[in-house]
């Protein structure tokens, strides 16, 4: 059966209940308010409701097409949450991600940016959806090899955008970024199990204009279904966008973000 | 987004009480449990540490306003083996969006509350009275429904059973026998647990939990063990009955009783304190058991379910986050056709005017929550005039469907008045289904009949009991079509004859969902379902 907005938001719900009740059972124990063993069967049950609404919200995530490969013109399809970022897709430090699909060889890692037009929902989890406005890697476009693309989406009201690395097939591929939203990248295993990678952050580059002149940050109009891929200055929509272009975070439970300058990002 | 703080303890002595809920200019609601405060006057409270200056702490007059003015209050009374009074405990929930519990216990003069900021500390705390998680329990899948003489002897059996055992192993006997249970046999235990205190065994513990008197059921034990016989948990022998597979499981694990408890929940409805939903919860050594009551008491019949630890405790959250819900006024006699309450609910016969309660009800009145005793106990429906039929453990199952309100009859007798409309999307829970009539309940105790086609299914269909067991037969004199799913544009899989036994899982929309005792399942016209 195809997954259901209602069958996320519940999902959703359940999953802020289960983190908010392992919250209160952790400042139970710190308390030492009631017998250990108590609060570790109860710790059990919750981390299993836990479980069980992650595993439902990652089947209510359908793949959505995102990109484009410049060398192959294969499309990219992810399964992002993007309906809201009260998803623990957004989950900083456990991202619920559904097992990455099939993607194209050329495919290195994505990244992205969110203006928060309204204000994001609550969740009891931390959250880094980005900057609000689009930013290059540095280190993978100054490979030689690789080449960007960055594209329009809509989580809630807030216009997102998604930035693809490619690498030229055959290229031996860079070291991946960090997932968007996520300090970490899942790897595929030999034997094709996947396995999340934690790296350190690294120089992103807000004035993208550069990028975009020199061929490396190609773009798809925004609203394109055929992600038609396009080069140039010329009608690029995605400079100038303003916004700030340092990451921000939103605190668990907070409704208003904090917004945090990146020490490792260039200033626009 | 709730917050994260921790639970508030307070003890209170019943003067302190009295004088704190004078200061706060707060009476005390009938049935909520705490001293009239005109009975004290003039004392400070300040020994006790809860005031401040002239004013009570927050919490403590959050506490006392909530217990003292809400309409519901969940009361649980557990029995554990060796100690000779039950330990009480009593919840009530500030209305929502607040989730805050305040949950207290009453010893003499001493009151203890516990304030939590949520429903899912408050059923940690109803798990440290009622030890859900401290042992392993059962798998969740059995699932009967009996009468009161049947329930009666399964606890008998229980005891017959326990005995046996024990008494084998005294005799050191190599080669264990079935015990063999005949009507006079049962008779023998349930007597002797109606004279026992000892809560390990099983009559003894049900004797204190349960809503009805234990001993308008001596003499049915015979009646009790056709049931049994019925369920498939005992089977004829030489001289008298044996357990089955599934008898023999059910009969030793509730030989191993850890804790026994009565579970609650009182709503004030027109100042009185009605029960809305008596359960008997019994904790043993491997197994949690529900036993949710239905009325009326001369017809009660339980709802026996094996409940995995995860399931308790959601029954559990389920009856705290119910206390938030508001109590719905009864209809009134002078207007029959007035429409359902809020919740589209209207009550069954209660307090005030309404019928006249069954003049056959028995209860024990020695248990009952004296209703502004700080001592009360049990939490036992009170009889008589004070009393509404009692609910089982309560879940929809059902909403009314369509658009327009559903009538309902308290018979299902088109030919009389209708006594209600509920609204569409009222929820319901189903009870039994007869030639096209719904009788259904409302969380609140109310029950009536309907057309079963004003009701749409709003859980899934009944998880296979261990034990099958007809509830109905096709009715008419010409076989009834069956179809694989709920939809007449389908050809028919197969045509059942009149009076083939089935078991009725779920109703939809006029759909009957059925299975058969060979596992077969389908889908008829519930209008082709005669009850049994």
């Amino acid at each position: 059966m195809t997954p259901t907005t209602d069958d996320r938001a519940t999902a959703v719900n359940d999953f802020h209940a289960a983190c908010e009740a392992l919250e209160q059972i952790h400042a139970l124990a710190v308390a030492n308010d009631f017998p250990d063993r108590r609060l570790a069967a109860h710790r059990g049950i919750w981390k299993q409701r836990l479980d069980d609404a992650g595993e439902r919200y990652c089947t209510a995530l359908r793949p959505v097409s995102v990109s484009r490969c410049p060398y192959t013109a294969e499309i990219l399809a992810l399964e992002i949450d993007l309906v809201g970022l009260d998803g623990p897709w957004w989950d900083l430090d456990s991202p619920r991600r559904p097992l990455p699909a099939a993607l194209p060889a050329t495919f290195v890692g994505f990244d992205g940016a969110v203006r928060l037009d309204d204000p994001p929902p609550p969740a009891p989890f931390l959250r880094r959806p980005g900057p609000q406005a689009p930013t290059v890697i540095e280190r993978l476009l100054r490979h030689g090899q690789v080449t960007a693309v960055c594209s329009e989406l809509r989580i809630g009201a807030n216009p997102a955008w998604l930035i693809a690395y490619f690498a030229e097939p055959g290229a031996e591929a860079p070291q991946p970024p960090n997932d968007w939203g996520a300090d970490q990248y899942v790897a595929t295993l030999d034997g094709g199990m996947p396995w999340p990678v934690e790296t350190e952050p690294e120089m992103r580059d807000a004035n993208i204009a550069p990028w975009v002149e020199a061929g490396l940050l190609r773009w798809i109009a925004p609203g394109d279904e055929d992600l038609k891929l396009r080069s140039g200055l010329d009608g690029c929509p995605y400079l100038g966008l303003g916004g700030d272009a340092t990451h921000f975070y939103l605190r668990p439970g907070a409704d208003t973000p904090a917004v945090r300058t990146n020490p490792m990002e260039k200033q626009p | 987004m709730t917050t994260t703080t921790l639970p508030s303890r307070f003890r209170l002595t019943t003067h302190e009480i009295c004088t704190a809920l004078a200061a706060s200019g707060v009476t005390p609601a009938p049935g909520s449990g705490l001293p009239d405060p005109a009975a004290t006057t003039g004392t400070a409270v300040a020994p006790s540490g809860v005031v401040g200056g002239d004013a009570l702490s927050s919490t403590v007059a959050l506490a006392l306003r909530a217990v003292a003015t809400t309409e519901r209050i969940l009361r649980i009374a557990v029995h554990r083996p060796g100690a000779t009074v039950a330990h009480a405990t009593q919840m009530v929930r500030l209305p929502a969006p607040d989730e805050t519990v305040v949950s207290w216990a009453s010893t003499d003069d001493d009151y203890s509350f516990v304030v939590v900021p949520n429903v899912n500390l408050a059923v940690i705390l109803l798990d440290q009275v009622l030890s859900i998680t401290d042992l392993v329990a059962g798998p969740g899948t059995a699932h009967l429904e009996l009468d009161a003489a049947g329930f009666a002897a399964i606890l008998a059996a229980s005891d017959a059973c326990q005995e046996h055992r024990l008494s084998e192993r005294l005799d050191r006997a190599v080669d264990p026998t079935p015990p063999l249970l005949t009507a006079a046999r049962l008779e023998e235990c349930w007597q002797h647990g109606l004279d026992a205190d000892d809560t390990r065994w099983a009559v003894a513990a049900a004797r204190f939990t349960s809503p009805i008197e234990s001993s308008t059921l001596t003499g049915r034990l015979g009646e009790g063990l056709a049931s049994l016989r019925s369920l498939g948990l005992v089977v004829p022998s030489s001289g008298g009955d044996v357990p089955s597979d599934p008898g023999t499981f059910l009969f030793t694990v509730l030989g191993q009783i850890v804790a026994s408890a009565s579970v609650v929940t009182f709503a004030l409805v027109e100042g009185r304190r009605v029960p809305l939903a008596p359960i008997t919860l019994i904790r043993t050594a491997t197994t949690i058991w529900a036993a949710g009551w239905t009325g009326p008491w001369s017809q009660a019949t339980v709802t026996l379910t094996d409940l995995t630890v995860e399931g308790a405790l959601g029954m559990l959250h389920t009856l705290v986050e119910g206390l938030a819900t508001p109590v719905p006024t009864r209809q009134s006699d002078a207007a029959p056709s007035t429409p359902p309450t809020p919740d589209g609910i209207v009550p069954g016969p209660g307090p005030g005017p309404g019928p006249d309660p069954d003049p056959e009800a028995t209860v024990r009145r020695e248990d009952l929550p004296a209703s502004d005793s700080p001592t009360a106990t049990a939490g036992i429906a009170p009889a008589g005039a004070d009393t509404a039929p009692p609910a089982a453990v309560w879940t929809e199952t059902h909403a009314v469907a369509g658009t327009d309100p559903a009538p309902a009859w308290d018979q299902a007798d088109p030919n009389r008045t209708p006594t209600a409309n509920l609204q569409p999307g009222t929820p319901l829970r189903l009870l039994a289904i007869n030639v096209g009539w719904a009788h259904v309940d409302a969380a609140n105790g109310w029950q009536g009949w309907l057309d079963a086609s004003r009701l749409r299914a709003t859980s899934t269909a009944t998880a296979p009991g261990a034990v099958w067991t007809e509830t109905h037969a096709v009715a008419g004199t010409d076989a009834a079509p069956v179809w694989d799913r709920a939809d007449a544009n389908r050809a028919p899989v197969a045509d059942l004859q009149p009076g083939t036994p089935l078991r009725l899982l779920t109703i939809d929309v006029g759909w009957a969902q059925v299975d058969a005792a060979n596992g077969w399942q389908g889908w008829l016209d519930a209008r082709r379902l005669l009850q049994r």
